[in-house]
């Protein structure tokens, strides 16, 4: 079983590269970015529709609400990239990657329900408002995504020095871990595999919590848009189930990216662990090497949105 | 193979910022010629997508004074907004990067549904296209929207007597570095300020 996923992981690995090479994969994303903009175009038709013959027509726009989620979720964007790193670097498991993706797409939805919700009532209708209020909101999730990454780094490199320590005290304590984990099973005598038990970290509140909040934090503009149109239209329920529908669509993508991420590290450490020669590397600290790694680069990530975000301000037009 | 998938990794790790398109605009531009024979002005409308209009607009109905005054205070705020970032347009004689001077003319109605906003950009020096290699592009540098002339719609010239010039619209071409590199993880050189060019077309002004 394990070989069998390892096996589809590295060929889609190995697919994806081979696509990048001929530039298949170029001319994907540049139609899936043509898509996004045919989708959009009918986005606004469809509330229309919608204002003229009420829920009847409200199937239409949900479904290019849907599509339109899924295809936007395609291109780039900070959420992607701080899931796909933690995924790629950090002892989760694909259903809790899955669960994060999904969480975090249906936050974002949620969070633009509401900011248009708190702008348009409290300081009047306005695009250039709720932005302006959305951008506040990004610079905060980008903050978060700074401390996000600080933690994970923190964590793994506590846990490194620990097993430093352990080390120094009992040089030859493989099988004496005290109850933690050994790099050997006792049944087999063979190195752990990477997908055992030592995977179930609990994901608590506490540790999701920062990370839907650092990507569903900053709202799309997209739904923004369909939100207010749907407002001033006087079709609020049809506006918010359409971003919900969004949410949907963009929680389909990232869930896609999430199991690519959690596949392409369980192939390389497949690959590691059968290049490491002397069996003495505890499957930890190739999680916590991994982890202080993805965690710095989080943060650092992290670091260049918010002083971006700072220093650009508005856009001028949107 | 390494190369490859570390290429691939950095497709996905990207870190644009709400990079991709989240409004279209349809672009009309004319050259405009002055009696020298040179390039003095490019006169430019732009018309914004349907959802992103009805965002801006729709909060009013139809014929109510607060949406007249909507539609009529967007391009000035606009062009103002826009001052700095160079109108979104990039001059280039030679390669070299020409300036654009303070737009001055400029107004915005309803097409239809759509926004439409109209300016003229004068160049700072006017340039012969006859002698230099002139191009323009017009496009968000941060990629939030889409910019890009129809093709029932091209460039044109005006007041051009003799015939042997034309504007050509070259398409953008990213290639797989140029994806990779805008979806890549060089936020020193502030990547939101370097994917738009990557998606935008060229206009070239040629003479025999």
């Amino acid at each position: 079983m394990v070989a069998v996923c390892a096996f589809t992981a590295a060929f889609v690995v190995v697919a994806g590269a081979l696509l990048s090479h001929y530039g298949v994969w170029n001319r994907f994303l540049v139609w899936t970015m043509f898509t996004q903009g045919e989708l959009h175009r009918q986005l606004a038709a469809a509330m229309r529709q919608v204002a003229l013959e009420g829920w009847v027509a409200a199937g239409t726009l949900i479904g290019i609400s849907l599509l339109y989620g899924i295809f936007h979720a395609a291109g780039p964007g900070h959420g992607k990239a701080v899931i796909s790193t933690y995924l790629g670097t950090s002892r989760t498991r694909l259903r809790r990657g899955l669960f994060l993706s999904v969480a975090s797409s249906l936050a974002q939805g949620l969070v633009a329900v509401i900011l248009v919700e708190v702008v348009a009532n409290l300081l009047g209708y306005s695009l250039r408002r709720t932005q302006g209020t959305a951008g506040q909101l990004e610079n905060l999730s980008f903050a978060l995504v700074v401390l996000l990454g600080a933690v994970l780094a923190v964590r793994s490199a506590l846990g490194l020095y620990r097993r430093w320590r352990q080390s120094k005290r009992k040089p030859t304590g493989l099988f004496s871990g005290g109850g933690k984990l050994q790099a050997y099973c006792a049944e087999c005598g063979g190195p752990h595999s990477l997908t055992g038990e030592h995977l179930n970290q609990a994901l608590t509140w506490r540790g999701a919590l920062p990370i839907i909040l650092a990507i569903g934090l900053r709202p799309c503009t997209g739904a923004i848009l369909v939100l207010l149109v749907a407002y001033s239209l006087d079709l609020r329920w049809v506006g918010i189930a359409a971003v919900l529908a969004m949410s949907l669509g963009t929680a389909a993508t990232v869930s896609a990216l999430a199991t690519l991420a959690v596949s392409f590290r369980h192939v390389a450490l497949r690959f590691f662990q059968r290049g490491a020669t002397t069996r003495k590397i505890h499957a930890g600290v190739v999680f916590d090497v991994l982890g202080l790694a993805g965690g710095v680069l989080i943060g650092l990530m992290g670091l260049g949105l918010l002083q971006q975000g700072m220093s650009v301000g508005q856009h001028p037009i949107l | 193979m390494n190369k490859r998938l570390l290429l691939l990794i950095l497709m996905f790790a990207s870190v644009s910022v709400q990079a991709h398109p989240h409004a279209w605009i349809d672009v009309r531009s004319t050259i405009v010629m002055s009696a020298e024979g040179l390039i003095s002005a490019i006169e430019e409308e732009w018309l914004f997508d349907d959802l992103y209009s009805a965002a801006v607009v729709d909060g009013f109905k139809n014929d109510s004074p607060g949406r007249a005054a909507t539609v009529r205070d967007f391009a000035p705020e606009v062009i103002k907004n826009l001052e700095p970032h160079g109108y979104f347009m990039r001059v280039t004689v030679d390669d070299r990067p020409i300036k654009l001077n303070t737009v001055t003319e400029y107004k915005s109605e309803m097409k239809g549904s759509q926004l439409l906003l109209s300016f003229t950009a004068p160049l700072s020096e006017p340039v012969g296209p006859t002698r230099y290699a002139v191009s323009f592009a017009v496009y968000d540098p941060t990629y939030y929207i889409h910019m890009a002339h129809p093709v029932q719609q091209p460039p044109t010239l005006r007041n051009w007597k003799q015939t042997n010039c034309g504007a050509r619209v070259e398409q953008a071409n990213p290639s797989a570095e140029d994806f990779a590199r805008a979806f890549s993880l060089d936020q020193g050189a502030s990547p939101q300020y370097d994917l738009g060019h990557l998606f935008a077309e060229k206009v070239r002004i040629q003479c025999e």
